[in-house]
């Protein structure tokens, strides 16, 4: 491959990104607006300037919607678990019971957007707890904008070693790293440090945006004691067992924070009256119109359920073995650019496996707690239908916009201007270049929506660029996994299951804009401490 | 009447784009295994399409008729 790495070809790369990024902050556009302009973009970049032709991106724009049916799949079904518990007013009982285990609303709050969202991300991932934390957050009364920005923070520190690893799993295939070496522990470890301190930021800021100084005082405790068990939790087991280091913290902080509201100090009512991100009215109306004899126990039932199923059939090795035996993928022919970028064949590209796919979990709670809440008449008979057909109302304007995301991060990548970013940063800067490596990270979960991708696509880059500059290596690729989880928080594509869920499609813009500075100072922090690391 | 009702809203078209990127991806498919560069051209144009439906619509089509 020979893409001259100039600033134009630079320049015109950025082009797609930038112009995303200015519809959606600046005019405000929904993402199933701004996404298209995105990929036609991207496409008159490739054809103009970096020799791709009409094949080349009819095939990356055809694998980008096969890509973009995984994450549709769980948006619907996600949507469908949502609409389940919203039909048999869950969400009341869920807000009202929480509220008399914990009386404490940060508690509350924390109890949702911070520790649950991150058990869910320990055993699903895939935009699931932004999807399923949004309702529940809005069923205790969080202002909907905040519903979807709590559990982006929440859930963010378990991207790369939560989903059972398969991230981290991604990283190390890409990097070439092989398991129990030095090198894939010393790796773990980096990555696993700089997601603590990440974890411990998200924790301080869902604080912050509760109530600023009052309530960073009230939780500074609740929030060392979650993180030392998350983000520590998951350091040590990053050196024994990569595999359960997100999963097996995120349920012990589950524990944790039921027996906090048991303390002296949390067990009490306390909240911020005029915090920003409560909506008092909503609450006060709620409360008055629940009348049920559902118990907080039988509100969970569909999480109960999600839980149970999630890990019986990703930890039982025979029943995963024999589900896993199932997968449908596209065939795709070799392509390449007038620059030499190959994208190589496959007989079944990106396959899905229907019986081990995050979005089976979650029809079959819906499905299962649906005829549970039938039974029981929580849900009426017209309420079956009714079910079903808001669940496609709901989902089908987020269904474009995350086409055009993917398909817009396909086209990228199979045209070469993806790398070509990559490279340009790493060519100006020279060893400072570390700086930016979490930047880099980002980047690619900005555009994919997935740290996984994000290893997939820069991992052996980075390992590659850090060798030539002789630099530590394991610090560069903790830094790019630490940024790609990172980065999950200002992903449009995680974005929109959330604001999905919540009924704001469309304001995606403002999501970014309360997110963005905090995600981008953490990624800064990250970068300066990987940097100060490789200069020792 | 219903479903009638359900296309003219801004889900139901959205649905259509929906289906038609789906058609067009099988078009595409079709065209790369049996070498057919007029199947996939066609595919790639009717994605172009069905993607642009909603800006064009929201910030062209409706600022023309003043809505």
């Amino acid at each position: 491959m020979n893409i001259p790495v100039t600033p134009f070809m630079w320049l015109m790369a950025f082009l797609p990104i930038i112009v995303l990024l200015i519809l959606m902050l600046k005019f405000k556009w929904g993402a199933t607006e701004a996404a298209p302009v995105g990929l036609i973009i991207a496409i008159v970049t490739g054809l103009c300037f970096y020799k791709a032709d009409v094949r080349l991106l009819a095939a990356e724009s055809a694998k980008g919607f096969w890509s973009a049916l995984v994450i549709l799949i769980i948006i619907w079904t996600a949507v469908l678990l949502y609409q389940v518990g919203n039909e048999a007013n869950a969400y009341q009982v869920i807000r009202n019971g929480l509220k008399k285990f914990l009386p404490n609303e940060l508690l509350l709050v924390l109890a949702i957007g911070y520790v649950f969202t991150s058990f869910l991300q320990g055993i699903t991932g895939f935009g699931v707890p932004d999807a399923v934390g949004a309702p529940l957050l809005i069923g205790i009364g969080v202002n909907p904008l905040w519903a979807v920005v709590l559990p982006l923070f929440g859930e963010s520190w378990g991207n790369t070693y939560g989903t059972l690893a398969a991230a981290w799993d991604a990283l190390a295939m890409s990097a070439g790293l092989t398991q129990g070496t030095g090198d894939y522990l010393m790796t773990a470890f980096w990555t696993a440090a700089f997601i603590w301190f990440w974890n411990a930021v998200s924790g301080f800021a869902v604080c912050w945006f509760y109530g600023k100084g009052k309530a960073i005082k009230k939780g500074f405790p609740a929030i060392l004691l979650l993180s030392a068990i998350q983000g520590g939790g998951e350091l040590l087991l990053s050196q024994i067992n990569t595999t359960l280091s997100c999963f097996v913290p995120a349920c012990v902080s589950l524990i944790a924070i039921l027996f906090l509201g048991r303390t002296r100090f949390y067990g009490e009512e306390w909240c911020v009256e005029d915090s920003p991100i409560m909506n008092r009215q909503h609450t006060e109306k709620e409360n008055i119109q629940e009348s049920t004899d559902m118990t907080l126990l039988q509100a969970f039932v569909p999480y109960i359920l999600l839980s149970v199923i999630t890990l019986a059939v990703l930890l039982i090795k025979p029943l995963n073995t024999v589900l896993n035996q199932v997968a449908l993928g596209l065939p795709f022919p070799e392509t390449v650019t007038g620059y030499g970028r190959v994208n190589a064949a496959s007989d079944c590209y990106s396959p899905i496996r229907p019986f081990t796919h995050a979005g089976m979990f979650l029809f079959l709670s819906a499905v299962i707690g649906l005829i549970y809440y039938r039974k029981k008449g929580w849900i009426k008979k017209d309420g079956v239908k009714k079910v079903f057909v808001n669940a496609i109302s709901m989902t089908m304007p987020s269904g474009i916009s995350v086409i055009g995301l993917v398909m817009m991060s396909k086209v990228m990548d199979g045209t070469g201007q993806t790398i070509v970013l990559a490279n340009g940063i790493a060519s100006v800067l020279g060893k400072v270049y570390v700086l930016l490596a979490p930047f880099i990270g980002l980047l690619g979960t900005f555009m994919t929506g997935s740290n996984m991708s994000s290893n997939i696509l820069f991992g052996g880059f980075q390992a590659t660029t850090a060798n030539l500059l002789n630099v530590d290596a394991s610090v560069v690729l903790g830094a790019q996994s630490a940024g790609g989880a990172v980065g999950s928080t200002i992903a449009p594509s995680k974005i929109i299951l959330g604001t999905t869920t919540a009924n704001i499609l469309g304001q995606e813009g403002e999501v970014i804009k309360k997110i963005m500075p905090i995600t981008l100072t953490g990624t800064a922090i990250i970068g300066i401490i990987g940097y100060l690391l490789t200069m020792i | 009447m219903g479903q009638k009702g359900f296309f003219q809203t801004k889900a139901g078209r959205l649905t259509i784009a929906f289906l038609v990127i789906a058609v067009a991806c099988v078009l595409i498919v079709t065209g790369l295994q049996s070498d057919g560069n007029g199947l996939c051209t066609v595919g790639f144009l009717m994605i172009v399409a069905a993607m642009l439906y909603s800006p064009v619509k929201m910030y062209l089509i409706d600022r023309i008729h003043g809505k």
